[in-house]
């Protein structure tokens, strides 16, 4: 089964932020995580993904420095800001708090 | 560290500055996309990044060439074949049928006047006809067939071509009333029989046993057979060879029942005949017998049904057979050459 786009797009935000809560990242290496995270329910265009940093960003929820990656070329790096964790942890609160309503809701329909 | 070749460094520089020079962006953006482009090329060389359905559908889509191009291309080597209903095919093909039976019907007729002058107008035997009939009808339907034939593989050549035939795009109701007109003649045309045929039990009948034979056989099934081939044309639907198959029939059937032949007769009766005993008694007021010919003209609606009756059942005898053979002769071809088109490979979709 696939996710719907509106589904992924409406959790795109917290999907970014949780990668570069584990790890400084930056365009791609960050699409390759979601990817293989996602083992095959999804696949990112990738082209969409800097519109997404850039919106965060602005948001101050993750700041980005220019450094050399370990190919030896120099990207573009995004790192979390506190008060992105912040909005993390409450994405991520309200992501689990309406999972729970769903399958609650779920069984009460087919129980 | 992995280099990209100038020139792909080039195109991926030029990509990324149409995405944000078209959108006034900073050009660390720029810089930023550049860069993601060129490790997501950098991964496909080196095997790290797996290739996808849709990359994989992308790729073949870019090597492919633009498609506008291509159909440009291709319309020019392979012209459109010229568009025409299934309906618009098999009436232009039963013009042509129509056409070539009028003209042989004419040709009959006049063969069959030349008949009557020789025999009635000199006195002489008509044994001596009826032996020249054969050899002159028979090299006719043989190249009515012919004509059928060589002028369906024009039109088939024509249409695949891009090029239209008249009957393909003069308006419908000039090629119905065509068609009326067609039938028409062929009503009014005077049909010649000679009853011998009718009747097993008269001298001579081998002979004119062989030559409905031989006429039936290249008359029907051979057109019946043209008839198919023009029909199995794409679209092919089992639903469009079974109209084709039962317009086919329903002209075969027709040309021997009382729709189609008309009042006029000129009919050559042997006295004492088997099949036409009954008929010619009534017409010589109760007198049968001996060997002379008689010969009179149908015109009354007694006559002209009870003609049409044995003929019916004539065309019925000798004409259905030849159809189902060559509906089936037909089939065993298809069959083969589709087989054999298979087995190299080249073959095509059947009936959908």
């Amino acid at each position: 089964m696939k996710f719907n786009k509106e589904l992924v797009g409406a959790s795109t935000g917290v999907l970014v932020l949780s990668v570069l809560a584990r790890e400084a990242s930056y365009g791609y290496q960050i699409i390759k995580r979601l990817n293989d995270e996602a083992e095959g329910l999804f696949t990112w265009q990738e082209g969409t993904v800097y519109p997404v940093l850039h919106k965060l960003e602005k948001e101050k929820l993750v700041r980005a420095q220019w450094q050399q990656a370990d190919t030896g070329r120099k990207r573009r790096y995004y790192y979390i800001t506190a008060k992105g964790r912040d909005a993390l942890t409450q994405g991520s609160q309200q992501w689990s708090d309406y999972h729970r309503m769903i399958v609650r809701l779920g069984e009460a329909t087919n129980g | 560290m992995a280099e990209l070749d100038p020139k792909t460094r080039e195109h991926l520089q030029g990509l990324c500055r149409q995405i944000t020079v078209a959108h006034e962006l900073d050009p660390e953006i720029q810089e930023e996309l550049y860069g993601h482009m060129e490790d997501k090329l950098l991964a496909y060389l080196s095997g790290e990044e797996r290739v996808s359905e849709q990359d994989a559908f992308v790729l073949v889509r870019e090597h492919f060439g633009d498609p506008a191009v291509l159909k440009g291309l291709l319309r020019d080597a392979h012209p459109r074949e010229a568009r025409v209903t299934y309906a618009r095919r098999l009436l232009a093909a039963f013009v042509l049928f129509l056409t070539v039976d009028v003209v042989v019907k004419i040709v009959t007729a006049i063969v069959g006047a030349a008949g009557v002058w020789y025999t009635y107008g000199h006195g002489r035997d008509w044994s001596s006809y009826i032996q020249v009939y054969p050899q002159l009808m028979f090299p006719l339907n043989w190249a009515s067939v012919v004509v059928i034939c060589l002028v369906l593989i024009r039109w088939n050549r024509r249409t695949r071509e891009g090029r239209s035939i008249y009957l393909f795009r003069a308006p419908l109701p000039h090629v119905i009333s065509m068609v009326a007109l067609l039938l028409l003649m062929y009503a009014l045309t005077p049909d010649l029989r000679f009853t011998r045929a009718l009747a097993p039990d008269a001298a001579g009948r081998e002979i004119t046993e062989v030559f409905f034979y031989f006429y039936s056989s290249i008359g029907v099934g051979l057109s019946f057979m043209l008839w198919l081939w023009w029909c199995d044309r794409p679209p092919r639907t089992t639903k469009a060879m079974l109209w084709g198959l039962g317009a086919g029939c329903a002209w075969v059937l027709a040309r021997g029942s009382s729709i189609l032949t008309g009042v006029s007769y000129l009919c050559f009766v042997e006295r004492g005949g088997h099949t036409m005993r009954d008929f010619s008694h009534t017409l010589t007021s109760g007198h049968v017998g001996g060997t002379s010919w008689d010969w009179f003209l149908l015109v009354l609606p007694t006559q002209h049904h009870l003609f049409n009756a044995s003929s019916m059942l004539f065309h019925l005898q000798y004409h259905a057979p030849y159809a189902l053979v060559a509906c089936g002769l037909y089939a065993a071809a298809r069959w083969a050459v589709k087989r054999v088109a298979r087995d190299s490979g080249t073959d095509r979709p059947g009936y959908g």
